[in-house]
């Protein structure tokens, strides 16, 4: 048996055939950027999932946790509807907080999102700059 | 995905998120690695199932997910009601030999206490774990309601800390006790809250308002209870917003510095201001449905004063506090004017915070309380880091944080492992349980995975006959009877 990696989406992405839209996530500490094929209405936690991009979803999607915190591009955050109030309550605790910043769960993708980049905040101390703190042969 | 086939076996000690998590980026990033995962009690899932609060189903639903890891039983294996380290269980050395590695991610089953002389003789003192433990019915001291908590007589409550604990507390006692029947409450939980008539609670902080610990979600939720007012006092509040704190909640000072600043508004808006003692009298001796929430702040306990035949708390003695220090590493210390006051509880609850024990074998920080590492690799007393041995969650940086930073650390954690992996610092083993269940006494019975689901339906079963999701099994011995 296989563990299954994602909670989130219906677990594969969309086909050519289904003109799905183009864009992007970016691992902010390696950065690494990843293409990924989204429908249209999907959430980007849905389209992260579907994609196998790592993104927690802690609380499936039901606006308890803040483990999908998305990074956007300032256009594309300025068009959105605002967040509602249980969502900004969540972002408040989000790590890496920044002025375009979205719970992944809550964003749905439209036409207009085709090239973008999301970012997902850099998850922790990157420990392999301080190598020299560490003794790694015992 | 870790750039190495090695065969390595990891044990994790510990079923809680660090631990699952753990597990989780192990197996994901991983082809011939396994997992087992230890826990002292029969259950798995740790403060999902015991800490988390009985009206937040939303945030159980990771359940499904660790459930998800322990289903992959060719690579994961349960090993529940095992202690290890303590409790005449596994040592830590057997553990380490049998094991490629060792995440110790046990948590913190212990609690800060006041430092009052009589905290652990009064009645009616709790700490905030025996609370949860009991409306979550864990497994571990159980309270005894009627004699304990005496709910039908109880109208004046205290909670010393504002952490969301304590908000989890103060909810549970506020809300109609008819709207947890249909999650995982135990039922007798539910029967005693149905005699609550309680009208006044404290939720007593010793530094200011910007300084509170709990969370806007959780005080917006409380608001929104039916017949619940909110009130702080005039005063403290605004002795609260010195220029060190309104700095505090600037943009730019902290990432967090947007949420002390909403949460700050948000009580502003929500709150009713009590302005004199009088005030306050008629508010808690008022005769209407309405239950009073006093969020208290710059005060400090410093007595608990009790009637001397019942040997229970009636009052507790509260000190004035100020704020003092730089912004961002403000303290509390007592108002030099000496200014002390006394509000009325017969229950008083101390929710002032969890704090990890130590295990016999593993270096220990005993100020912080938490086992000293690097990047999650556990350090010998030298200071030095020893490949294959690990913690990751309360244990690692202290008993605080959302659920997202449990995972973050965890992650972090991880990455020390893959490192290790990488560099072939680990040892390959094939540990079979047989050599596992060899260092388990034999008077113990341990509990797989399949154990656990037949326990895990049996609770769903008795659950759905009253119409809940599920009702838990309050007693350990009941839990191993099932799957005798």
């Amino acid at each position: 048996m296989q563990v299954r990696q994602f909670s989130c989406g219906i677990g594969y992405p969309p086909k050519p055939e289904e003109n799905p839209v183009r864009f992007s996530f970016l691992y902010t500490k390696e950065n690494d950027k990843q293409e990924v094929l989204a429908r249209e209405g999907e959430t980007l936690l849905e389209v992260a999932h579907n994609n196998k991009i790592e993104l927690e979803g802690a609380c499936e999607q039901s606006l308890a946790c803040s483990t999908c915190h998305v990074i956007l591009e300032e256009e594309i955050f300025e068009n959105l509807e605002s967040p509602k109030e249980e969502e900004e309550d969540l972002l408040d605790l989000a790590y890496g907080l920044t002025l375009t910043s979205r719970l992944g769960c809550q964003v749905k993708v439209t036409r207009a999102m085709e090239g973008m980049l999301v970012k997902l905040p850099s998850n922790t101390r990157n420990f392999y700059v301080d190598k020299n703190k560490l003794d790694l042969h015992k | 995905m870790v750039r190495s086939n090695k065969e390595y076996r990891f044990a994790i000690v510990g079923s809680g998120p660090a631990g699952f998590y753990c597990g989780k980026q192990i197996l994901k990033n991983t082809k011939n690695v396994r997992v087992d995962i230890f826990d002292r009690n029969p259950h798995p899932f740790g403060l999902v199932r015991t800490g988390v609060a009985p009206d937040h189903p939303e945030m159980k639903k990771i359940e499904k997910d660790y459930q998800e890891i322990l289903r992959d039983t060719e690579r994961c294996r349960f090993f529940g009601n095992v202690w290890v380290g303590t409790n005449n269980g596994i040592p830590i050395e057997k553990l380490r030999e049998l094991y490629s590695g060792v995440v110790l991610a046990y948590g913190a089953t212990s609690e800060r206490k006041l430092g009052l002389p009589n905290e652990e003789s009064l009645r009616g003192v709790f700490s905030s774990r025996q609370m949860a433990n009991w409306y979550n019915g864990s497994l571990d001291d159980i309270l005894d309601p009627e004699q304990d908590l005496d709910l039908q007589n109880l109208k004046d409550m205290a909670i010393i800390g504002n952490g969301n604990v304590a908000m989890d507390i103060s909810r549970v006692l506020l809300k109609n006790p008819k709207l947890l029947q249909p999650f995982d409450a135990p039922t007798p939980v539910i029967e005693q809250l149905m005699k609550l008539k309680l009208k006044n609670l404290s939720v007593i902080g010793r530094r200011g308002v910007i300084q509170s610990a709990f969370t806007i979600k959780e005080i917006r939720e409380i608001s929104r209870i039916e017949n619940v007012q909110l009130y702080m006092f005039r005063e403290e509040y605004d002795q609260s917003r010195n220029d060190q704190s309104i700095e505090e909640t600037g943009a730019g000072f902290s990432p967090l510095s947007r949420g002390w600043h909403r949460r700050t508004e948000f009580l502003k808006e929500t709150c009713k201001f009590i302005d004199s003692i009088e005030q306050y009298q008629d508010i808690t001796h008022s005769r209407n449905d309405t239950k009073n929430l006093f969020l208290r702040y710059l005060q400090n306990p410093i007595e608990l004063l009790s009637n001397q035949i019942s040997n229970r708390i009636n009052k507790v003695r509260l000190q004035k506090m100020v704020l003092e220090g730089e912004v961002g590493h403000q303290r509390a210390v007592p108002d030099p004017q000496n200014i002390q006051s006394e509000i009325e509880c017969q229950l008083l609850v101390k929710s002032i915070g969890y704090q990890s024990r130590p295990i016999e074998g593993v270096t220990f920080n005993s100020q912080t309380c938490t086992i000293p590492h690097q990047y999650g690799c556990i350090l010998d007393k030298n200071g030095q880091i020893q490949p294959g041995f690990y913690v990751a969650g309360w244990l690692k940086r202290g008993p605080n944080g959302i659920i997202d930073a449990t995972l973050r650390d965890s992650v972090e954690t991880f990455r020390i492992i893959k490192h290790h992996m990488e560099c072939d610092d680990l040892q390959e083993k094939n540990t079979t349980v047989e050599e596992v269940l060899k260092l388990i006494p034999s008077d113990q019975k341990s509990v797989d995975f399949i154990d656990w689901q037949k326990i895990d339906s049996v609770e769903k079963k008795r659950g759905e006959e009253h119409g809940k999701t599920r009702e838990k099994i309050l007693v350990k011995e009941d839990m191993l009877k099932i799957i005798k």
